[in-house]
């Protein structure tokens, strides 16, 4: 398993460390080349090769996680534009978080958390009077957005964006992501059978406003 | 999987598909200040507003808190306590207080902490030759306390001595021990003052003695003394018009007190005045701008850089304790209030509460008839009450 607090003074990943195998290790792996082929003049002249070495990390870490977090968000939130800012402020606060995280797993559940906050944010202020009479990119659901073609996909997501939020966001990590109710338990804070009952009854809650549909 | 879960994993793949990897933002650097994150123009035009919100939150805040703690804002009562600043010395309160009771007019210590007895003094007898043999006698009754007060070390009390019917008042000292026990009286030095010193009052910084001196009948003398020179300043009062309750700033700089009439006990108070002495050139000063009117019987004590005024009086079933301020004469605040003991039959004027304010002036010490005594924060605005501490009168406190 790699460890982020066991870099080298060169910032290189010891070997003794790296994770075996699965994407993140080819990340890791990537990076390291990476640092070992890039000249120590090429860096920005206040970074250290620390610094260096963490941007190396988070850039690989974006490569394999990015598009997923964005694709997640943007279920979230609902538009693109949005759901990037999310992200981009997530991986900026693993930048942060880098040096208290000690593996992978702990990164990639810190930016799957951090996302889901993020987009809990988004809807705060989208909630507020400030930001009602903002102009949003049209939710990727609505009826005026053409991105979905099948109508029953659509149908779909609206109403699951009627949900209560949890919900909206246990169904996401569970049929987007793929995540166990563990996985998911740990990145809302929340426990194992509540996400087993939030999924629940969004389900039937669901089931019961696309009857139409299915 | 059931239907609606193969419907809903459909739909999310396929509205995520509607992001491909070819159009969404590169991997954000570190957050230097050279190179700040890319973001979309809609946090930050959300954050300017919020900014000027949280800002003009601040500023009423600030708008309303600061004067209140400055100024001692007048407003409704037991809604405003008396402002930090003007604290100067804040600390525990003092650890022993004295009590003057007022049926026997002995001499009693107090501890503060759990309001236990720790000594008694007794008045000291004056020797009477009998006209056969040459036995003495002792009176115990013969003399009495008329006052005492606390020096700022909290261990030496000085005490005022007065012989029944004879309007000549001798001071004593008497100094308590660690635990709060008294010693011997001594007799302090100087010829006895004619008068009767019914306010004795010591400043907090322990450098000026006032008292209230003249004829025992008529009108009242307020005398301030200098400890460090012997400077000796006085202010007579209006014919027929007794002074008590003496109360001095530090360096004697401000003197409070209230009046009161001869018309007998018990009867309406014809020109209820609680007034302020100002040292002006030395002399005392009457303040005639500061006499505060107040149509109850009242105690008065002075905040220790002379700029608040504490009263304690009767209002109805109620003691309450008010602050005013000393410039203003307004009243700050209502700071506290507890029953009176009206159903006593015994004792006609129980209008009247001790009060001693001790020497940080944060802490408050009053008392009852009752032996009821309370302990005022003007810090905090937090009375604390306790029970009979074991005397049945209270007419004067000390620490």
């Amino acid at each position: 398993m790699y460890r982020f607090a066991r870099h080298g003074e060169d910032g290189r990943v010891p070997e003794s460390v790296r994770d075996e195998g699965g994407a993140l290790g080819a990340t890791l792996d990537a990076a390291d080349s990476a640092l070992a082929d890039e000249p120590e003049a090429d860096g920005p002249a206040s970074a250290s090769p620390s610094d260096r070495g963490a941007e190396h990390v988070v850039t690989g870490l974006y490569q394999s996680h990015g598009l997923a977090m964005v694709r997640v968000a943007m279920l979230l939130v609902g538009d693109k534009t949005t759901a990037e800012d999310v992200v981009q402020d997530a991986f900026i606060g693993l930048y942060k978080a880098i040096p208290r995280l000690n593996s992978t797993d702990k990164a990639v559940a810190y930016l799957r958390a951090s996302v889901v906050n993020g987009c809990r944010s988004v809807h705060r202020r989208r909630r507020r009077t400030l930001d009602a009479h903002r102009h949003h990119e049209s939710n990727v659901w609505s009826a005026e957005s053409a991105a979905m073609a099948r109508e029953d996909l659509r149908l779909a997501l609206e109403a699951v964006s009627q949900l209560p939020r949890r919900a909206r966001e246990v169904l996401a990590l569970r049929y987007y992501l793929d995540m166990s109710d563990q996985e998911i338990a740990a990145a809302l804070a929340i426990s194992r059978g509540n996400v087993s009952a939030t999924a629940s009854r969004a389900l039937a809650a669901l089931a019961r406003e696309l009857k139409e549909v299915l | 999987m059931t239907e609606i879960e193969e419907l809903l994993r459909d739909a999310y793949h396929h509205a995520a598909d509607t992001v491909t990897p070819d159009e969404i933002r590169p991997a954000p650097h570190a957050p230097t200040a050279a190179s700040r994150p890319q973001r979309s123009v809609h946090n930050i035009r959300l954050a300017r507003p919020v900014l000027a919100a949280v800002a003009v939150l601040l500023v009423a805040a600030a708008a309303t808190l600061i004067p209140r703690f400055l100024t001692h804002t007048a407003g409704p009562a037991s809604q405003h306590k008396p402002g930090l600043l003007r604290i100067a010395r804040p600390g525990p309160p003092p650890s022993f207080f004295a009590v003057l009771t007022y049926d026997d007019r002995s001499l009693q210590f107090y501890s503060t902490s759990n309001r236990e007895p720790t000594g008694r003094v007794s008045p000291p007898s004056r020797q009477v030759t009998q006209p056969v043999g040459t036995r003495t006698h002792h009176a115990p009754t013969a003399r009495y306390f008329s006052g005492v007060v606390a020096e700022p070390d909290n261990q030496t009390f000085i005490v005022a001595v007065q012989p029944f019917h004879v309007c000549m008042t001798r001071l004593y000292r008497v100094h308590i021990d660690s635990s709060g026990q008294p010693g011997p009286l001594l007799p302090m030095p100087g010829p006895a003052v004619q008068g009767l010193l019914g306010g004795l009052a010591l400043s907090p910084d322990g450098s000026t003695l006032g008292y209230v001196g003249g004829k025992c009948q008529g009108t009242g003398k307020v005398v301030v003394t200098n400890r460090a020179n012997g400077s000796i300043s006085t202010w007579t009062g209006q014919e027929g018009e007794g002074i008590s309750d003496l109360s001095l700033s530090d360096h004697g700089n401000v003197v409070g007190f209230s009046t009161w009439d001869f018309g007998g006990i018990g009867q309406p108070r014809q020109r209820p005045v609680t007034g302020l002495l100002r040292a002006t050139g030395g002399r005392p000063v009457l303040d005639s701008a500061a006499a505060i009117v107040l149509h109850e019987d009242a105690q008065v004590v002075l905040s220790p850089d002379g700029t608040l005024l504490y009263t304690c009086a009767m209002h109805g079933a109620n003691y309450v304790l008010s602050a005013y301020d000393a410039t203003s004469r307004k009243r700050l605040s209502v700071l506290a209030s507890w029953p009176t003991e009206r159903d006593n039959p015994a004792w006609p004027r129980l209008g009247s509460c001790a009060m001693a304010m001790a020497p940080d002036g944060a802490h408050i010490l009053l008392g009852n008839v009752r032996g009821h005594l309370a302990i005022f924060n003007t810090v905090t605005g937090h009375l604390t009450q306790s029970p009979a501490a074991g005397f049945n009168t209270a007419d004067t406190l000390s620490w």
